[in-house]
């Protein structure tokens, strides 16, 4: 992964996974089953997609645009999911998430995702991991970026 | 101790400071290792009225839970802090052994830089969270009850300690700028004892606070029941007239009945992210939900009315994909009834909790 945003996100990706793998790990393995074969393309803002896939790694995230599910939101809404003050299925219905792919696939990738919060409330590094996605990040060029905590 | 003319018997304030590090301490420490089955629970639990009209709240839960991780028996203190008073804003803070300051057998506990100490006759409390931050004295206006045990089924009971009525003091910022408090009214219970979230066990808890400090009556009610909520397991409800127990009611002395569905949109979670494994507005509680208690000469009736609430999840230790919700639910009461210590009608601000999971 080139760009530094990217970077940053899918480091925060992978340690999400790795969190739930070493402090959770049965909710990883059933997660890991959910997703066997698939591979899942997230587009946040824009970013260069990153590619999630469980079948084989870590790393688990990687920049490239292939996979059977498509995902995209912007970096805002990122954080409103991370916040509680927005669900999936709002975004969906909004249009501020967005989802496509085989309607299996798409189920799959769901119930990964529920494994995934299931093992992650279950974490105690969640609360770390939590304050890490907020943390502000600064660049030369723009000053501070990141979004704030909630 | 004093006796008044209509024979109620009031605590001296002197009683009261004497009994409180004496029956509400910390049973167990919160640094100590936790249990060889890593069940057990204790939390403190204060509630403070918070002007406006609808009331406000402020409910502060400083907890130790115990839960057993695939990397064996976690015991980790926990701080939840939330409050309303139009919308809910809350915080969850957990605390590594090296934030944590306190011992068993006494009421001090500091958790990072947030604090509960008992100094000269009344609760300090400090919170600073994430949005929430108050700084309370909280003086207690009764005796607590003697420690009692609640059936949470077989193998497991809780322990509880109630204060129905405190006058707090202090400010309380729930991130529009601090609301100063005058001898407002409180509520604090502490309970102890091993279960596992998320086994057969549902309960409704609730009290009515008294608007006004010159209100002398208060009341507390509770119902465990099991997870389908078809079999009451214990049920119980206390009026207090001043600092003294007026009458207990218990188990075959009263019913509780729930109606209706309180509506409203996806209610404020904690933590803010399990929001997305429980994206609905449905959550179990009733729009109102009645007491009706009968023994001897004695009766009471208490009707609340459901206006907002919020809601913790907590990760089940029964079934890995499986949360549990603890459902705090704003809302108002109406209290009528007669004891020995005379007729009560008595109308407040009033707080349920309704676990479900």
């Amino acid at each position: 992964v080139d760009d530094p945003r990217a970077l940053r996100l899918a480091r925060q990706l992978e340690e999400a996974i790795t969190v739930v793998q070493r402090e959770a790990p049965l909710h990883f393995v059933v997660m890991r089953r959910s997703l066997e074969g698939l591979a899942a393309v997230v587009r946040v803002g824009d970013l260069p997609a990153l590619r999630l896939a469980l079948d084989e790694g870590p790393p688990w995230v990687r920049q490239r645009p292939d996979g059977q599910i498509a995902l995209s939101l912007s970096e805002a809404t990122l954080a409103r999911l991370l916040c509680g003050d927005l669900t999936i299925e709002e975004g969906i219905l909004d249009g501020s998430v967005g989802a496509r792919g085989d309607l299996g696939h798409l189920l799959s990738w769901f119930d990964a995702l529920a494994s995934w919060l299931h093992g992650a409330l279950r974490s105690p590094s969640l609360p770390n991991l939590h304050a890490r996605f907020f943390a502000p990040v600064h660049t030369d060029a723009d000053g501070q970026k990141g979004s704030r905590p909630c | 101790m004093t006796l008044s003319q209509d024979g109620i018997v009031e605590p001296s304030r002197g009683a009261v400071a004497r009994a409180i590090p004496r029956l509400d301490g910390w049973r167990r420490g919160a640094s100590e290792s936790p249990s060889p089955s890593a069940s057990y629970k204790e939390w403190m639990h204060f509630c403070v009225a918070l002007p406006g009209d609808p009331a406000g709240h402020l409910l502060v839960n400083i907890n130790v839970m115990e839960r057993l991780l695939p990397t064996g028996p976690e015991r980790r203190p926990r701080l939840i802090a939330i409050g309303v008073r139009g919308d809910w804003t809350g915080v969850v803070d957990s605390f590594d052994a090296d934030q944590v300051r306190g011992r068993a057998g006494q009421v001090d506990l500091e958790l990072g830089p947030n604090r509960l100490l008992w100094r000269n006759g009344a609760f300090d409390l400090e919170v600073h969270g994430a949005g929430i931050t108050a700084k309370l004295r909280l003086r207690p206006l009764a005796l607590p009850t003697v420690a009692t045990s609640v059936s949470f089924g077989p193998q497991h009971s809780i322990h509880w300690v109630v204060l129905p009525r405190l006058e707090a003091s202090g400010w309380v910022d729930l991130g529009h700028g601090r609301i100063a408090l005058d001898r407002a009214p409180a509520y604090h219970d502490h309970n102890w004892g091993h279960f596992r979230w998320g086994g057969d066990l549902a309960w409704e808890w609730g009290f009515v606070n008294a608007t006004s400090g010159g209100e002398p009556w208060s009341a507390v009610f509770a119902r465990v029941s099991d997870g389908a909520r078809h079999r009451t397991l214990s049920q119980s409800a206390t009026v207090w007239r001043g600092g003294a127990v007026a009458r207990t009611f218990q188990d075959g002395e009263l019913r509780m009945t729930c109606e209706g569905t309180h509506g409203g949109p996806r209610p404020f979670t904690l933590p803010k992210v399990a929001s997305l494994l429980v994206p609905g507005a449905s959550s179990g509680v009733p729009a109102r939900v009645s007491v009706e208690a009968k023994g001897g000469d004695d009766k009471l009736r208490i009707e609340f009315e459901s206006l907002s609430k919020a809601r913790i999840a907590i990760p089940s230790d029964v079934d890995p994909f499986k949360l549990v919700l603890l459902n705090e639910v704003a809302g108002r009461a109406r209290a009528t009834g007669r004891t020995y210590a005379g007729d009560f009608d008595l109308s407040g601000p009033a707080l349920m909790e309704f676990v479900r999971g």
